[in-house]
């Protein structure tokens, strides 16, 4: 069996999938805190639940897709979610951990259909593409959180420069009248 | 960071979280890097004369607490019972339904039960029925009630630092359970013990001796508008002459240090003082800045109520020396719940002020009878209503709006109309966030009630998702590349929020619009705006 048949197969079951996935998800927060994501479609008013919901379909659409995927396309798919769990209460194991979750969700929901002959290196294909993409989310999360050190230096220098300028330490560099005009 | 750094055999045990599958009394808080503030220092709390100043460290075991630290809340709360009936009817009423449960900004940021503004409630509840309750007394966790505990009193600091007392779980509670003051409760508590953040503690110290939370001395507040200044000059082409301290002048004006020492505030700071030229050369107001009231924010407010009362006194004592009629505000958060909720009976009531009216529309600003203090946003929707401003919005053209209803002007006091209309007045692209994020229903920046530090930056991230959120769905929408807002912290803060959620939106204040599309009388040709990027169609013109 071809990887694109076995795609082919997956993408049927997509809605049940997907729903697997996004629980697998969700059931790593505390359970009110799961409940409360799983429960309201209301974008705006659930943004993390429904930023899930959505971005794991695209996802799912993405790992299907057999072609050649620009790593930079799967890495803005990826980013809405990763950016929440960089700074949610989770180690970095944790906070991509969700994508390779989704293997034993498949294996689970093939059942002994990988037993069938030539279905095993069509899996592993598929596995493969899912480690790739679980590397790519660790270069979201290691962007997301290099932004959060960056956002507390710029909060710190900020400070730092304006407590300098109030004491009167910080002088912008004016050109000096008298200098001849060649000087440089 | 090193001891931060996991065994390879503590990683592999790790990768699958598990949360807690205890109940919330028997889950102690674990209190984690980035969503917490740093301790206060222990000058800035002696300068106030709160109690137990000392080093202290929230990841040490050792809080190095007084002996008697369980008498001392014990008696703290039974004080605050009989003081404030609001507390105590707020410790009784609640049926535990849950309306409030899912509003709070940082539970759908963060899923963290405790979040839940009832359950962060019932933290401080558990311990009210365990201590003054009958039924508390003799059936304990049965009636919901729990011993003060080392672990408690841990989490009361840890989760009650993660409340921007923003109110909107207020406006969904049957019985008007106003959780903030919950909030305000529980760190007037902590601060028995002198458990207070230094993000608080510091700028309340500053504010009492020098007059503004940033430490700004008289010298330095003058060279800052001096500055901005110049900076009008070059931009305009006009020379503004503020009026500083000035004695007999008709209106006091007071804004949050922010605005004078912060970008993106400084350009609203601007804005001000070209609105207050426009109407000195056109009218002839009379409005004078002080460089002693230099304070519209007031953290004492995040800190107790006599701190509160006590950093408040300075606009009345201000507004009595320069002997002026009324107050005008700047465009400020929680500086406008203090004054329209707390002011009036404060430092109140300032009979030596009139009631204020606008020497140049006429309109009397009945809703700040009692205060005698009136919103810039109000002030100035009045004098456009009234035609009385030359406005070109088409400088605004390269800005696509959106507004943020901040929350303490939007549900501490319902200014939810007027900026709108001044923004629409000063641009021609607006467009608002969905229905349920703005208005009464706004979703608070994530930093306010003194969490706008720098450590607790994770903390402040979550908390602001849902403001983002909206604003990244008006982006992709309409195209909005500016932020408009009517609070100092917001303009601090928001900024971040923005950068790491929706990088291409900036963040203004409404006067800094008002102030790009307002056309001064003598002013050259405006090339650029105060931020000095070049207006639209002028993109060549200083190349």
């Amino acid at each position: 069996m071809e990887l694109d048949e076995l795609n082919q197969l997956l993408r049927k079951r997509k809605k049940d999938l997907v729903e697997k996935w996004f629980h697998s998800v969700i059931e790593t927060y505390p359970a009110d805190g799961s409940r409360f994501f799983a429960g309201s479609r209301d974008p705006f008013t659930n943004p993390v639940g429904n930023t899930f919901r959505k971005e794991l379909s695209e996802l799912f659409d993405r790992l299907m897709d057999a072609g050649e995927n620009d790593p930079l396309q799967i890495g803005t798919c990826l980013d809405p979610m990763i950016r929440i769990r960089a700074v949610q209460n989770f180690l970095p194991s944790q906070a991509i951990g969700f994508m390779f979750d989704f293997k034993k969700i498949l294996r689970q929901d093939l059942g002994d259909t990988l037993q069938s002959p030539g279905f095993q290196d069509a899996f592993v294909k598929l596995e493969e593409r899912i480690d790739a993409f679980g590397l790519i989310a660790f270069n979201n999360y290691m962007q997301c959180r290099e932004k959060i050190y960056q956002l507390k230096t710029d909060d710190i220098r900020e400070r730092t420069f304006r407590a300098f300028q109030r004491a009167g330490l910080v002088h912008e560099i004016t050109q000096d009248k008298t200098e001849p005009e060649n000087y440089h | 960071m090193a001891d931060d750094l996991l065994k390879p055999h503590e990683l592999i045990a790790n990768i699958k979280p598990r949360p807690p599958q205890t109940g919330w009394m028997d889950t102690p808080a674990q209190i984690r890097k980035g969503m917490y503030c740093y301790a206060a220092n222990p000058k800035s709390l002696k300068v106030l004369g709160f109690p137990y100043a000392r080093q202290w460290n929230p990841m040490d075991q050792d809080w190095k607490l007084p002996p008697n630290w369980k008498e001392i809340l014990f008696e703290g709360m039974k004080e605050r019972l009989e003081r404030f009936r609001t507390f105590k009817i707020f410790m009784d009423i609640c049926v535990r339904c849950g309306a409030c449960a899912d509003k709070c900004h940082f539970f759908i940021g963060s899923g963290d039960p405790k979040n839940m503004p009832v359950l962060r409630a019932e933290l401080l509840r558990s311990v009210y029925r365990r201590d003054f309750t009958k039924a508390g007394k003799l059936f304990g966790r049965l009636a919901g009630a729990r011993e003060m505990t080392l672990d408690v009193l841990k989490e009361w600091w840890y989760y009650y630092f993660q409340c921007t007392e923003c109110r909107r779980c207020s406006v969904f509670c049957p019985y008007g359970i106003d959780t903030a003051e919950i909030t305000i409760m529980a760190r007037e508590l902590l601060n028995l013990l002198g458990l207070n953040i230094d993000w608080i503690a510091t700028p309340v110290s500053n504010c009492y001796r020098t007059g503004n939370h940033l430490g700004i001395q008289p010298h330095a507040f003058v060279d800052m508008i001096d500055f901005f200044v110049d900076e009008i000059e070059e931009v305009t082409g006009v020379r503004v002459e503020p009026n500083l301290n000035k004695k007999g002048a008709e209106i006091l004006f007071v804004t949050p240090s922010g605005d004078v020492f912060a970008d993106p505030g400084t350009y609203t700071a601007m804005g001000y003082l070209i609105l207050f030229h426009y109407l000195k050369e056109k009218y002839g107001l009379d409005v004078t800045w002080s460089t002693y009231a230099s304070e519209g924010g007031n953290f004492g407010f995040f800190t107790s109520h006599e701190t509160m009362k006590r950093l408040n006194a300075k606009m009345y004592a201000e507004a009595k020396r320069l002997g002026v009629k009324w107050i005008l505000g700047g465009e400020c958060g929680h500086m406008w719940r203090v004054i329209h909720q707390y002011m009036g009976t404060l430092n109140g009531p300032a009979d030596f002020l009139e009631e204020p009216v606008s020497p140049i529309t006429g309109t009397k600003f009945q809703n700040a009878k009692s205060t005698k203090m009136v919103h810039i946003a109000e002030f100035t929707a009045d004098l456009i209503q009234h035609g009385k401003l030359d406005l070109d919005p088409s400088r605004n053209d390269n800005l696509i709006v959106t507004y943020h209803d901040s929350c303490n002007p939007a549900r501490g006091m319902g200014i939810l109309e007027e900026p709108r209309y001044i923004i629409k007045n000063v641009c021609n692209h607006f467009f608002e966030m969905p229905s349920n994020t703005i208005r009464e229903q706004t979703f608070c920046c994530g930093s306010g009630a003194g969490l706008n530090a720098g450590e607790n930056m994770e903390l402040r991230m979550i908390g602001g998702f849902p403001r983002a959120n909206a604003v990244k769905y008006v982006r992709e929408k309409h195209g909005v590349n500016m932020l408009a807002c009517i609070c100092a912290i917001d303009r601090a803060v928001l900024p971040a929020s923005m950068g790491y959620w929706v990088p291409e939106v900036n963040v203004t204040g409404v006067h800094e619009l008002v102030a790009n599309a307002l056309n001064i009388p003598g002013q050259h040709e405006r090339t650029t705006n105060l931020r000095k990027e070049p207006l639209p169609g002028m993109e060549g013109e200083n190349e």
